[in-house]
Parts: structure tokens; sequence; C-alpha cells
């Protein structure tokens, strides 16, 4: 199951508070870890930041190459998107604290969208 | 000299803000001021005959100056190649392979850009006349540097002390290119990315990150690389990346002072 994946990944990583499975051809949020605060409206902005950060598949909106990872910090929030390799529309949305261990994450995340991309 | 120019000079002679590494006066980081600059500087604020012996990185050259001129070269490292025509010559205008074999010889030196320091002594040769040599900014003009640069902005330094961890970068200035530095493969693709679609993605840049923040996008640039945007107010740095390294620059970021 898709959010027990999430919660699992969200357990590991607590500083991370949200965890969304989306779907950017679809512009649409499909699933989120069991404690994820946000509302719906807000989840759908996180999913047209995906968008505006990665780029929807084939359409990069800075550079010629697609990216697989952006990272988007403020003084009080990290943002973390991952496009999954095989399926570029796949991507998971994550919302942690600034002081989350980047590397750490971005080791044990990425597994964790291919899991769900694919279905496995 | 003009009021200005002579506050800088005192600015400069003042002991305030130097720094110094195994008892030695450090004149530039590698980067900040530019070592050409630095060298012809420390040149410009000699009045009486001194050896200025310069080292970096394991390299020296020993220059006689006096009068805010540049005398001469006196020594230089074994490593330094096709000194045989200029140690020990006189700088002059009608010795003009003396002085572009002098500036040969300091881009040799300053290759491998690192911290430079400079001790000063007695000259043991090229101390008498007083008139001898070419100023500081007669070399300046010669050999095309600045020698009162603009002074660092705080996003000129994040991009200055990302070092290693970037391979190109290019800060803007309310939208236009104010300075730029690293590999100049990598400089042209970010300049051609940022000429085809900065206009448009800055918007987004600040939706996303607001003011003050920071983006990073892995493999962005292609071949070139991944891209990162720092945005501070009316500056934003455009930096390229190895894709491995990007934990590593946001916490770069997450330090800076902007």
């Amino acid at each position: 199951m898709a959010s027990e994946e999430l919660d699992a990944l969200h357990s590991q990583f607590p500083q991370c508070e949200t965890l969304a499975f989306a779907d950017l051809s679809a512009d649409m949020v499909l699933v989120t870890n069991t404690d994820a605060p946000q509302q719906r409206e807000a989840l759908n902005a996180l999913c047209a930041d995906a968008a505006k950060s990665l780029g929807k598949p084939g359409s990069p909106n800075f550079g010629d190459g697609q990216s697989d990872t952006a990272l988007i910090a403020t003084r009080e929030r990290l943002t973390i998107f991952l496009r999954a390799s095989g399926e570029p529309a796949d991507v998971l949305c994550c919302i942690c604290k600034p002081t989350i261990d980047v590397s750490a994450f971005l080791a044990a995340a990425r597994p964790t969208l291919q899991k769900i991309s694919s279905g496995s | 000299m003009d009021k200005q120019t002579l506050a800088q000079k005192l600015a400069a002679l003042s002991s305030a803000g130097e720094s110094f590494e195994n008892g030695l006066r450090v004149v530039s980081n590698g980067v900040e001021p530019p070592i050409l600059t630095a060298i012809l500087t420390e040149v410009d604020m000699t009045v009486l005959p001194r050896k200025l012996s310069f080292r970096m990185n394991g390299s020296e050259i020993s220059l006689v100056a006096g009068g805010r001129r540049l005398r001469g070269l006196v020594q230089a490292s074994k490593d330094i190649k096709g000194v045989m025509g200029v140690i020990g010559k006189s700088v002059s205008h009608d010795a003009p392979d003396v002085v572009d074999g002098l500036h040969s010889i300091i881009a040799q030196f300053t290759a491998t850009a690192g911290q430079m320091t400079v001790v000063s002594e007695d000259p043991d040769v090229m101390g008498g006349q007083s008139d001898a040599g070419l100023t500081a900014q007669s070399l300046a003009d010669h050999w095309k540097v600045d020698l009162n640069p603009e002074p660092l902005t705080p996003m000129m330094a994040f991009a200055r002390d990302c070092g290693d961890l970037v391979t190109a970068w290019v800060v803007l200035k309310d939208k236009s290119e104010n300075r730029t530095g690293g590999d100049g493969a990598k400089l042209a693709v970010l300049r051609d990315t940022i000429a085809e679609k900065w206009s448009t993605f800055s918007d987004s840049v600040d939706q996303l990150a607001g003011d003050v923040g920071f983006i990073c996008l892995n493999d962005a640039l292609g071949e070139a690389g991944s891209v990162a945007i720092a945005k501070n107010g009316s500056e934003a740095a455009i930096l390229c990346y190895a894709s491995e390294n990007m934990a590593q620059l946001h916490g770069a970021w997450g330090k800076a002072a902007l």
C-alpha cells in the first residue's frame, strides 16, 4: 500500500511532516502519509509547485534537461520533489524542516518513490 | 592623487581587516581581491624600496618595488618557467619584452589560485634610482587589470564561498549580469539558459522560494550538470553544480549571510 510506504518513510524521518505521491499529468496528489496536516487546497498547490520546479514530463522550465530532483529552501521550510525514473509524471512531494539530513533523506525517499510508482 | 584614491590607500594601509597565516600577511584568498590586483596593490602601496616576496601554493616570486613603481623580478621558484629574460631586468616602457615576460611569469604564478601571502624586506638589488620601473596603474592599464574592483555583494561572496561545490556561476542584479566565474564551457551553457529562460522562470522562483530562498534542480542543464538559484531581493546567483553536491550546496546556502 502506498500510504504505508509513506508512513514508513515518515517514521524514519519525522522531520519530514508531509509526504505526498502525485501525478503531474493529472495535476493531482493521489496519496499522502496518514499524519500529513495539509488540506486538499494546499496539496493541490504542492502539486503545482512540483510542476513549476521539476517541469512536466518532457517540458523542463529552466534548462534543457529533465530534472529528477528539485529542492526548494526557505529559512522556515524545505520542500523536496522527486521524479520517478521510468514514469516521469510520478513525483514524490516532501515538506520537511530545514534541519533534515538531506542526503540521508534522499537515499531513503527515492526507493520509496520507485516502489510506489512501480506498484510493487 | 584624488581624494577618493587617497582614502582607499589610507584604508588599505591601516591594519584593520588584515589577516595573517603563520606570521605572513595574507593579501588575497585566491579570489578576492583577484591575485594580480593584489600584487599590483602591494606595489602601489610601496613607497620606500622593498623586496616583496609573494607566496602561494608552494610557488614564490620576489619583486622589487619602490616609489609606488614595480622595478623588476629578482627571484622565482623553480616551478616557474621562462624567467631568464626577465629576472634582474628593469621594468620600463623601453623594455616591452620584460613587461610582457613578467606578465607571463605572474600568470604562471597565479594559475592555481589560492591564498597568497607577502613578505616585505630590504632589497638586495634594484634598490637605487627612485623613478625606476613602472607605476602599478601603468602596469594595470597594460595588463588590463582593475585596481579598484567593486566590493563583493553578499550574493557574490556566497558564489565565491561555494568554491569547488560549483563549476560556474552568474550573479544577476536587477535581472542583469553583474559578475561571473568558473569553467568557461559550463558558464556558456549557464548564460545561454539564463538568456533563454530566466525572464519567465524568475517569476516561478519568486513564487516557489519567496524573496530570500534557494532552489536546486538536479541535471536541469543536461550534460553541463545541475543548476541552483539563490535569491535575495534584487540579486540572484545562478550556479552550475554536480548533482552529488546538492546536499552540501544546500548546507552552504544555509550558512551564508544572505
